[in-house]
């Protein structure tokens, strides 16, 4: 029987969480579709100037992907860091693409105007950051786990905790230290 | 950095982050000590603690909704419909929207979609500036400028459908097929080309970078988005006011996103990048670093960011051609550096002289590819060669006059003397015999009853100078002869719907034949002008319908360019002859060409567009005035572009310009042919002294030496009209419209003529007429609507509305709907109407009918005793209006309303401001003066001011009458002032769009009430109530009547 998108999905994070590599390359399409499809659903029929609500449906998308909920999943925590990985990966790679799809031959450069006048995408910054999250892996694993999870996976600070199994307080100055370095990093390059 | 080290560092952060800011400075030194590096690090990074509005502080599930919104965004039109357009797929996304690949569905073929985004399309402004920019780029017609299908509108969506072309960005094109000197220049010339078509319209396109530039697979080059820049940003006044702000966002975008590529600061010019007003020679910059890379496969100005480029573009020279493309041919990097000049004064000044170079290097890389493939070299030649570029190149380089010869003329002159023999064996020789007759008797082929057509001249230079100008050149050379009658143009557009062609459809010599045979005219003249080497050929010829042989053909060669124009005036002067005309009525009526248009062929070439553009009747297009502008700056004595420019001044409202401009045309009359100077004359008396009598006269004059040609008839009907002789009006419009029967124009005055008169069946006859031939014009309708109104026909109301409604005169449709409540009393009615009239008025850009209905308000509000509206609109009318007519009938308003020093200072400024102005001087101030003096309850002097208004009966907006009948009313003089009353009311025509008609019903009763005489007057009011019987019932003119007629013995 063919699973609906949201059980393939927790089935592919799973076998992800235990070492298939594989399992990340089928999930990023089905989280891409998902979003799309979350998208689609509400723009379809509508006018524009609706892209206010649009994001918060997205939002609520992502969150939804990004924390799943399996009752059947024995470690409820060790699951919304492993999805918030999942997300770090998924997202990157998406603004990877974009990137590319941006700066290739076919597709235009975003003009002068554009670029001071439409609110910029994020896609660079998110690469850009997701390369200072490297460098301060090297430095501090567990920092970059609380970026992880707090930034791309959404989790509350008790939450963060509790994955990790260290206190709140804890969690709060891994975040305003990790923070501060990756601003000063995204800035200095 | 080690994890060791961060934990320190960390430690000390989390310290410092606990005390008070103000303990921070020394807590931070002391944990320190004198490590300077650890102070450092936790300094910074505390610096970035307090930073908000960074990504990070974003989240992350906002940003994949904006990522993906973004994209859905881009897909949601896809196999959507948009009016009758199916869209296909997302072709690409720039500042001004998405463009998709649709399919059309009413013309089945493929079009690009560009859609407006809708923040865009939702500010009027900015899109009716939009709308009349693309107006104006999708009336150039030019094989490498993309062509505009439509711009319209659907369900909201704004959107611009384009020809759809199925090729490769310059990019792409130069990835896929390596390019050498030859290709580059055969994609520039046509780039330049492109550029000098929309540069000689007025257009800049504001944006050439290689991504506007495609390519067809048969190297037809099509440049994209012309003008469009322009709208994504702000407009050019704006732009100057922003260049610091918009220095500051750059700065600022740099700051957040570092490294981020920003398109099209690559092909900024440098006033672009300062934030200037830019013009063609932006244009040329932005193209020179195209060209330069094209050249070089490398940027001419490189950095790493938009702030480098930018500080490159302005202070940077680009390294020099030849050190990246060895071997380069020194011309051509010579012109790339003159495009490429940071100083415009330095660059080269046109498109023009710029696509004459690039022409002229071409073939001469072209000769030298020769010289070099040749059996036999001759080294010597080669030789030769070489210098001569090296020479040129030199001479270019050290000239700063940039009016002087081109590069490439140089060039040519050079080779000239070394290799003559060679180049001629280059050119495609066309042999030709001067002055050839092939078939002539000696009868007269025509005589004075004949009508000849011309066809289309023929352009075989690649040069589009001589497009569209040589037609006119000619067509005003034969022009100045009584003999001959041209067909006229829009009989000929007549024809060609009936032949069921477009009516722009070019007049090919078969067309041209067709049309003769039908029309029953025995010859056409065809005309064309073809290369031979630098020199070119004109040739004329007189073709006889009947068989399609040429009776009569001539050839003349011009040595040069400038000498065209000349050769094609002697050429049409032996035409003339041939045809029969006699030799005293050509000595007599033969301006040499250059005197009778312009000698510079440029000038004659912006005059053509100009008089294209304005016999489209876009009259309010912003288009016309600048070919105008552009033919007066390139000939300063051009005595027709004056006049005709003035014309459309006069049409478009603008007074005073078109005042002066005709004036200009009337000091350099003597230097135009008779029939130009007549008709330059009558325009001067008509419109810049406003003597009618001196303007009929002089139209008069004219007729009788041009009896054959149908303006005159139509001026004097004009002059008459004007000048409320409406029988004359009649007359002489009727013979305009016997002669020239297609033209819309013409049926206006002898039908409106018809109108006042109030003979409203023969207008209506006349009217059929017209609009039996397929004739259409916004006149028609407007009487048509006024006389439905006094026959009280409302189905002929409500069709001409529609009429208006359905063809963009909506916000006319509107004011006459505000009219109508007015003439019926319906005031709060009239104003609700008035104003939404107004505020669709200003949506269609047409200010003129806004400070009409404002000053109409204020007027019919004093004519009705509501005083706050009457000075409200005044006021708000007086400080914005040009038009005298609107000054004058506020300032009446406000005197009626006892607001005299006001009224009386409009006057005085008007008195001093057109001193000379017969209509201003004997009818505009003395109505206002009257009514001051009528509010002063002085009414014989008021009577005495407006002694000689009669002269002025049935002007527009003219009211005297009105207040001679007040007068004679406050004066005692009740019979007179019958008499005055019912001259109003039984020429409702004088008084179209007024409530004067009813108004004179009023006043004529209580005028026969104070005579005694009882019966007429009680009719009279009932007359008045009857026509009021709508009427708002708190009006106090109506009360007061009702009160008088109760009174009544």
């Amino acid at each position: 029987m063919k699973k609906n998108p949201s059980q393939q999905i927790t089935l592919l994070l799973a076998d992800w969480s235990n070492g298939n590599q594989a399992a990340l390359d089928n999930l990023m399409p089905l989280v891409y579709d998902e979003l799309r499809r979350m998208a689609r659903s509400y723009m379809r029929g509508q006018s524009s100037g609706h892209t206010f609500q649009t994001t918060e449906l997205i939002h609520e998308a992502y969150l939804k992907l990004a924390k799943q909920e399996d009752p059947d999943w024995q470690n409820r925590a060790h699951f919304f860091g492993v999805a918030s990985q999942a997300m770090r990966h998924i997202l990157v790679d998406y603004a990877r693409a974009k990137n590319t799809g941006k700066r290739g031959g076919s597709a235009k450069n975003i003009t002068l105007e554009e670029s001071l006048i439409v609110s910029p995408e994020h896609s660079e910054e998110v690469i850009a950051l997701d390369d200072a999250l490297n460098r301060l892996a090297e430095l501090d694993e567990r920092k970059t786990k609380v970026v992880e999870m707090k930034f791309f996976g959404g989790l509350k600070i008790e939450e963060i905790a509790e994955v990790l199994k260290i206190s709140p307080e804890t969690v709060k100055r891994d975040w305003s230290f990790a923070k501060s370095w990756l601003l000063r990093e995204l800035a200095n390059n | 950095m080690d994890s060791e080290n961060l934990k320190k560092i960390e430690e000390i952060y989390h310290h410092v982050l606990e005390v008070s800011a103000a303990e921070r400075g020394s807590l931070l030194k002391k944990l320190c000590g004198d490590d300077a590096d650890l102070l450092r690090e936790v300094k910074t990074l505390l610096d970035f603690e307090s930073t908000s509005d960074i990504l990070i502080n974003i989240s992350a599930e906002n940003i994949a909704a904006e990522m993906f919104t973004t994209e859905e965004l881009n897909n949601s039109l896809v196999d959507q419909k948009i009016g009758h357009f199916n869209i296909k797929k997302l072709l690409g996304k720039g500042g001004m929207g998405e463009v998709y690949l649709a399919h059309d569905t009413k013309l089945d073929r493929k079009v690009a979609l560009k859609i407006l985004p809708s923040e865009f399309a939702e500010d009027s402004a900015r899109m009716s500036r939009f709308v009349r920019e693309a107006k104006a780029v999708s009336a150039l017609n030019h094989p490498n400028i993309i062509t505009i299908y439509e711009i319209s509108e659907s369900a909201g969506t704004h959107f611009i459908a384009t020809e759809f072309i199925d090729g490769k960005t310059l990019n792409e094109y130069k990835r896929a097929n390596p390019l050498n000197y030859k290709s580059v220049l055969e994609i520039a010339i046509q780039i330049a080309s492109a550029l000098d078509e929309a540069h000689l319209a007025g257009i800049i396109h504001r944006d050439i970078k290689p991504d506007n530039v495609m390519i067809r697979a048969n190297g037809l080059v099509k440049i994209l988005d012309f003008g469009i820049a322009k709208l994504s940003g702000r407009g050019d006044a704006e732009t100057s006011r922003l260049g610091e702000e918009e220095k500051t966002l750059i700065a600022e975008s740099h700051k957040t996103s570092p490294g981020m590529i920003l398109g099209t600061a690559n092909y900024m010019s440098p006033e672009q990048a300062r934030g200037k007003k830019v013009d063609a020679r932006s244009d040329i910059f932005s193209f020179g670093i195209v060209l330069y890379e094209m050249l070089a496969d490398k940027r001419a100005f490189e950095g790493e960011n938009a702030i480098d480029i930018i500080s490159s573009i302005l202070h940077v020279s680009p390294l020099p051609l030849n050190q990246s493309v060895p071997g380069i041919p020194p011309v051509l990097e010579q012109i790339v550096s003159k495009m490429l000049m940071k100083d415009r004064n330095q660059r080269y000044q046109t498109a023009k002289d710029l696509l004459f170079d690039l022409r002229h290097i071409k073939q001469e890389l072209e000769f030298a590819e020769k010289v070099e493939h040749s059996d036999q070299p001759n080294t010597n030649s080669k030789e030769n060669l070489r210098q001569t570029l090296q020479t040129s190149a030199m001479q270019l380089g050290n000239t700063t006059d940039f009016q002087t010869k081109s590069s490439a003329e140089y060039i040519v002159n050079n080779l000239k003397y070394y290799k003559f023999g060679a180049i001629t064996a280059l050119f495609i020789l066309i042999t030709i015999s001067v002055s050839t007759f092939f078939y002539f008797n000696h009868k007269p082929v025509l005589t004075d009853k004949d009508t000849i057509l011309t066809a289309d001249f023929e352009n075989k230079t690649d040069d589009s100078v001589f497009t569209a100008t040589l037609q006119q050149g000619l067509a005003i050379q034969l022009g100045q002869s009584p003999f001959l009658r041209i067909f006229p143009d829009a009989e000929v557009k007549q024809m060609l719907r009936l032949m069921e062609r477009a009516a722009d459809e070019k007049i090919t010599p078969e067309i041209a034949r067709e049309i003769c045979l039908r029309k029953g005219l025995k010859v056409f003249i065809t005309g064309s002008i073809a290369p031979l080497g630098n020199h070119y050929v004109i040739t004329l010829q007189a073709i006889k319908a009947e068989n399609g042989e040429a009776i009569f053909s001539e050839q003349n060669e011009a040595q040069s360019k400038e000498k065209v124009l000349q050769i094609l005036g002697k050429t049409a002067s032996s035409l003339r002859e041939k045809l029969g005309e006699s030799l005293a009525s050509i000595e007599k009526f033969d301006a040499p060409i250059e005197e009778a248009t312009t000698s510079s062929l440029e000038a004659l070439k912006a005059y053509s567009r100009a008089m294209e553009y304005y016999s489209k009747g876009e009259y309010n297009d912003e288009t016309v005035s600048s070919f105008f502008r552009l033919a007066i700056k390139l000939d300063p004595n051009f005595v027709l572009a004056y006049r005709d420019f003035s014309r459309h001044q006069f049409n478009t409202g603008r007074r005073v310009e078109a005042t002066a401009l005709i004036t200009k045309a009337f000091e350099l009359r003597e230097r135009t042919s008779e029939n130009e100077k007549l008709s330059v004359a009558v325009i001067y008396y008509k419109f810049a002294t406003l003597d009618g009598a001196k303007a009929a006269e002089t139209g008069e004059l004219w007729k009788h030496t041009f009896p054959r040609f149908w303006h005159p008839y139509h001026s004097l009907s004009d002059s008459y009209f004007e000048s409320g002789q409406y029988e004359k009006a009649v007359e002489n419009g009727l013979e305009a419209i016997r002669l020239n029967p297609n033209n819309a124009a013409v049926y206006t005055n002898p039908a409106g003529a018809l109108f006042r008169l109030n003979r409203f069946a023969e207008a209506k006859e006349l009217y059929s007429q017209a609009m039996a031939n397929n004739l259409d014009h916004f006149g028609f309708h407007l009487y048509l609507f006024w006389i439905g109104f006094f026959e009280k026909d409302s189905a002929a109301i409500q069709k001409n509305l529609e009429w208006m409604r359905a063809n963009n005169f909506k916000h006319f449709a509107i004011a006459y709907e505000s009219q109508v409540a007015l003439l019926g009393g319906r005031w709060k009615q009239t104003l609700e109407i008035s104003s939404e009239a107004r505020k669709v008025s200003e949506k269609y850009g047409d200010a003129n009918l806004v400070h009409e209905l404002l000053a109409w308000n204020a007027f019919t509000a004093a004519m009705f005793g509501d005083c706050r509206i009457a000075k409200q609109r005044a006021n708000e009318v007086l400080p914005i209006a040009e038009n005298i007519n609107f000054l004058a009938t506020s300032a009446v308003a406000l005197a009626m309303c006892g607001e005299e020093r006001q009224a009386l200072k409009v006057a005085d400024d008007l008195a001093i401001r057109f001193p000379r102005d017969k209509f201003v001087q004997e009818l505009r101030l003395p109505t206002i003066r009257a009514a001051v003096e009528l509010n002063r309850k002085q009414p014989e002097k008021a009577l005495e001011l407006l002694k000689s208004s009669s002269q002025f009966n049935g002007y527009f907006l003219n009211f005297a009458p009105y207040l001679k009948g007040l007068a004679l009313l406050q004066s005692g003089k009740n019979a007179e002032a019958v008499a005055e009353f019912q001259s109003i009311h039984k020429n409702p025509g004088w008084f179209e769009r007024s409530p004067l008609v009813p108004l004179s019903h009023r006043w004529e009763a209580r005028s026969f009430a104070l005579a005694g005489d009882t019966t007429q007057s009680r009719k009279a009011y009932e007359e008045f109530f009857a026509l009021w019987k709508d009427a708002d019932t708190d009006l106090p003119i109506l009360i007061e009547a009702k009160e008088e007629y109760k009174n009544l013995k």
